[in-house]
């Protein structure tokens, strides 16, 4: 092979140093924050004089910290579970569905992905000052739900693409009605897809910050709202914990997410070795 | 024409797809305990009409009864038939219990039953010991007969096979051709089994129906097709064949008196139906009906002059290739003397004989039926 790694010689190094140097460049400033959020500096000094967990305790002693992280979990939750309720349905209209303009509507499901948030933003403030959703909890979900729903559509379609429908078919042969084949069969078949769809979603909400500063009042906050204005008021290092906080669930989230659609596969190749009798 | 036999009766059916013809009013009766093969290249019509007998599928036209009642616009789950498909199909998230399991779990079969039921389908399908697995841990073959069991545990009236060893590896697929035929021996299930290979459908069929173009083209064992096929496609498709043209010169009541083109030959055949003097006709012998000698053979014989393409010892016989002076190709397989086929080399100049009773004649044919060679 043109690129194998053992006939690269002393090329090697160098490939090693740039790659070394790439992921310094992307994991330097989490590892900063995150070294910062334990320094006992109250000016964010760096490198901390001491190390405390003073930060992470205020964190959750304060209530209007407490509050913002809890209205982010509530808001997350809901958003995930509505995701999934519309998203996958949604799937498999775009896949088994035979309609006209099913590729059209395939594509509209993605939009959010594409259109600016900056616009989102803009779209939603307008329209929720003359609802009056803006700043409450239900103008949360529904904002994040925009961006979470094409997350739900896609994984549970490219699920359901790789799904043989003649599974569904052999279990309706089998006896079972059309609803038995799809919740016994089908949806814990395309399972892992869905799982990755809602952890998505969830994510999607739990960092999500510009819609919510397009949105936020005083009495519903979302963790990385309470951030952003803390940040203004005051530069605290309980942001900083509050930031390691949320880079905590978002990797233990991805992690999982990993850990799901790998699993099935790791454990049929784990079996396959072993001897057949 | 219900008859208390059958354990099913299509009559009439037909499936169109816009314009286009699947399948053209098919007759057809099976008889309780019968196994039957819908054989035909892709694209015949054979698929289209298990998926109407299994119910995902419907007729635009005829009707299709099982136990003497009819079951078009039955829901295939009410329809209390099994199906294995050419994939396997097996539920990916439950191990091989479960999904055999799974027929009598929705028909609210009580647990210890359940149980029972699947140890014995189990053994019949030996695979006690892979119960636990998931389908992903076990091999093509063990997946397709987990499939099996799941489509018997529940005893189904009608058994239908789609292509089910067509993955598999030829060893593995003989094999199972072998366990598939014990298995209807021992338990009494009708099974319609669809296949594209002549060869399998002999193995495994009381009765073969033979499909081309949407329609049913000659029913009957495998015997019959083989020595007395009622047309050119059936001829080409069920065993090896060589064609020949020629024009009826005379006919008489027992016979008729053929020129092959190229006008030199003459060759006498049985007489079959619908020919005329002057019309053209299609001849079929059989390679194992055909002799390949040095000198011009007798004339009751009919005999084609010929150069050897290809002569090749396959040890209980010799296969020759000839081709005729009118560009057609004979096949021959000698097992007369396979030992010494010392003089009759490639290049060799010869003569293709064979009985006038082993000629069969076709007045209606296709040119690409008899470019349908079986694989």
């Amino acid at each position: 092979m043109l690129l194998d790694f053992r006939s690269m010689g002393g090329f090697r190094y160098v490939l090693y140093t740039v790659t070394g140097a790439i992921m310094a460049f992307l994991i330097l400033p989490i590892l900063f924050i995150v070294a910062l959020s334990f320094g006992s500096s109250r000016w964010l000094q760096f490198p901390p004089p001491e190390w405390t967990l003073r930060w992470y305790r205020e964190l959750f002693e304060r209530s209007d910290w407490l509050d913002a992280i809890i209205t982010s979990l509530q808001v997350g939750v809901c958003v995930t579970a509505l995701s999934l309720l519309l998203g996958v349905p949604a799937a498999f209209a775009v896949v088994r569905g035979r309609f006209p303009g099913r590729d059209l509507l395939n594509a509209f499901f993605t939009t959010p992905l594409i259109v600016p948030l900056v616009i989102i933003g803009i779209a939603i403030y307008g329209l929720y000052l003359s609802w009056g959703l803006a700043g409450t909890f239900i103008g949360f979900v529904l904002g994040h739900l925009i961006l979470a729903i094409p997350f739900a559509v896609i994984t549970t379609s490219n699920a359901l693409r790789s799904f043989d429908e003649s599974i569904e078919k052999a279990a309706i042969v089998c006896g079972a009605t059309r609803a038995q084949a799809l919740w016994r069969v089908t949806l814990p078949g395309i399972r892992s897809g869905i799982v990755a769809g809602g952890l998505f979603s969830f994510l999607i909400s739990w960092d999500e910050v510009v819609l919510a500063i397009f949105m936020s009042s005083a009495s519903v906050q979302t963790l990385p709202v309470k951030m952003w204005s803390a940040l203004r008021l005051d530069l605290s290092p309980i942001i900083a914990a509050a930031a390691s906080l949320l880079v905590l669930l978002t990797v233990v989230l991805l992690a999982l997410v990993a850990i799901v659609q790998n699993y099935g596969q790791a454990r049929a190749a784990q079996r396959k070795e072993e001897p057949l009798h | 024409m219900s008859d208390a036999d059958n354990m099913l009766e299509l009559s009439g059916v037909t499936r169109r797809f816009g314009d286009f013809i699947a399948v053209d009013g098919i007759d057809l009766d099976i008889a309780r305990g019968e196994f039957l093969t819908l054989l035909g290249p892709s694209g015949s019509g054979k698929s289209t009409t298990l998926y109407m007998i299994a119910g995902f599928d419907h007729p635009s036209a005829g009707d299709v009864r099982i136990n003497g009642s009819s079951v078009v616009g039955v829901p295939p789950n009410r329809r209390n038939v099994g199906m294995v498909f050419q994939r396997y199909s097996l539920f990916p998230h439950m191990t091989v219990r479960d999904n055999i399991a799974f027929p009598l779990s929705v028909r609210g079969v009580p647990r210890t039953r359940i149980r029972e039921r699947v140890d014995e389908t189990l053994r019949l399908v030996r695979l006690e010991a892979f119960a636990g697995r998931k389908p992903a841990e076990l091999s093509g073959g063990q997946q397709q007969r987990v499939a099996l069991a799941r489509a018997l545990v529940y005893e189904p009236r009608l058994l239908l096979m789609d292509e089910p060893l067509s993955a598999l590896d030829r060893k593995l697929r003989e094999e199972l051709q072998n366990e598939i035929r014990a298995l209807h021996g021992r338990i009494d299930t009708t099974i319609i089994y669809v296949t594209h290979d002549q060869e399998e459908a002999l193995r495994l069929s009381d009765r073969i129906a033979v499909f081309n173009h949407g329609r049913i083209v000659q029913v009957g064992d495998g015997e019959t097709l083989y020595r007395q096929p009622r047309d050119s496609f059936v001829a080409s498709f069920i065993g090896m064949s060589s064609f020949l043209v020629g024009e009826v010169e005379t006919l008489d009541d027992a016979g008729m008196d053929v020129c092959l083109e190229g006008g030199e030959t003459r060759v006498r055949a049985p007489r079959c139906d619908g020919v005329e003097q002057g019309a053209p006709v299609l001849l079929m012998v059989r390679p194992e009906k055909a002799r390949v000698t040095e000198a011009r053979p007798d004339a009751a014989v009919n005999a084609v002059r010929g150069t050897i393409r290809e002569a090749t010892f396959l040890g209980d016989n010799v296969s020759y290739t000839v081709d005729t002076a009118d560009g057609r190709e004979l096949q021959v397989k000698d097992a007369q003397d396979p030992t010494a086929p010392t003089t009759l080399r490639r290049g060799a100049e010869c003569f293709v004989s064979w009985a006038v009773e082993d000629t069969h004649a076709f007045a209606d044919w296709q040119p690409d039926d008899i470019s349908q060679q079986a694989a």
